[in-house]
């Protein structure tokens, strides 16, 4: 039976989860790329990120693309499991 | 900070909860594809508009303007692709850059071989040459649609459409637009895929 995720049932955590599951495995975005596409601001992305990567769900890699800092974001393969888990769950309380 | 919802959602709220999973999904899946796609399609169309209408009205010209927008086409799809390459990384992105260059590399090549190496530069020379040309174009015109429709089956059936319709505005042009081709060209490729490239640019968000 699937279990829903505390950390993964926030609304904006969520959203943030199904941005980047939805990249092929292995796949990373931008910061602001992400942020801009869910109309998250810097900090409230940044305090779910922080959480999501505390959890292990989330990956959060920093680097430098000609010389400016870049901040890049992927799922992790238990973040990926936890997030479809999460999801099978809310199908199955549709369906009672 | 959003409000931490209850942990025991009804079925209304685990509704509403997947229909804005699917929500984002779809948006990401159309963002990423919009980053490159949008650009490249707009890349494609303003270089068959200045290729196309230099051919109608100037065919002399193309001479030397083969070889601008060869330039222009290489370093723009250079740029797009570092560009894209800032807002994402994938361990298999490359490929979808190497399949447009090896696209790309196949119709100048065969182009390039296809034309005489001594452009026509008189009237004479060019009526004589462009019922051959036409073909030529007509054919190269074709490539990156038919690459579109191939793309489309993996990405988006909205580039099986583009690369259906427009082949079929090219073949019509062929058959039935014979003294004003390549404006037709211009207007109905150059056209579609310009327009294409700023609705994707514009509603894929």
């Amino acid at each position: 039976m699937p279990e829903l995720d505390k950390i993964i049932h926030s609304p904006a955590r969520l959203r943030i989860m199904a941005a980047l599951v939805a990249l092929e495995s292995g796949s990373a975005l931008d910061f602001s790329t992400l942020g801009k596409m869910l109309a998250l601001t810097d900090g409230n992305l940044g305090a779910h990120l922080q959480t999501l990567e505390d959890a292990g769900y989330v990956k959060i890699e920093k680097t430098f693309i000609a010389r400016k800092p870049r901040t890049f974001l992927r799922v992790t393969a238990r973040g990926r499991g936890r997030f479809e888990e999460h999801v099978e769950a809310l199908r199955e309380i549709c369906r009672v | 900070m959003n409000e931490e919802p209850t942990f025991a959602p009804s079925p209304a709220e685990a509704r509403a909860a997947l229909a804005e999973v699917d929500l984002v999904l779809a948006q990401t899946r159309h963002a990423i594809r919009q980053g490159i796609s949008a650009p490249l399609l707009i890349l494609w169309g303003c270089l068959w508009i200045v290729a196309d209408l230099t051919t109608q009205f100037h065919p002399q010209a193309m001479a030397w303007l083969w070889w601008v927008l060869d330039l222009v086409g290489i370093v723009g799809w250079v740029l797009i692709f570092k560009l894209h390459g800032q807002r994402m990384k994938s361990p298999r992105g490359w490929r979808y850059g190497a399949a447009w260059g090896i696209l790309f590399f196949y119709a100048i090549l065969w182009v390039n071989l296809l034309v005489p190496v001594d452009w026509p530069q008189t009237n004479d020379q060019w009526n004589a040459f462009e019922p051959v040309f036409r073909r030529i174009t007509a054919y190269f015109h074709t490539v990156p649609m038919f690459a579109y429709v191939i793309g489309g089956l993996w990405l988006d059936p909205f580039f099986i459409w583009l690369g259906a319709i427009v082949t079929a505005l090219i073949v019509l042009g062929f058959c039935f637009v014979h003294e004003y081709f390549y404006l037709w060209l211009a207007v109905t490729g150059g056209g579609a895929l310009v327009v294409s490239g700023v609705f994707i640019k514009k509603f894929w968000k």
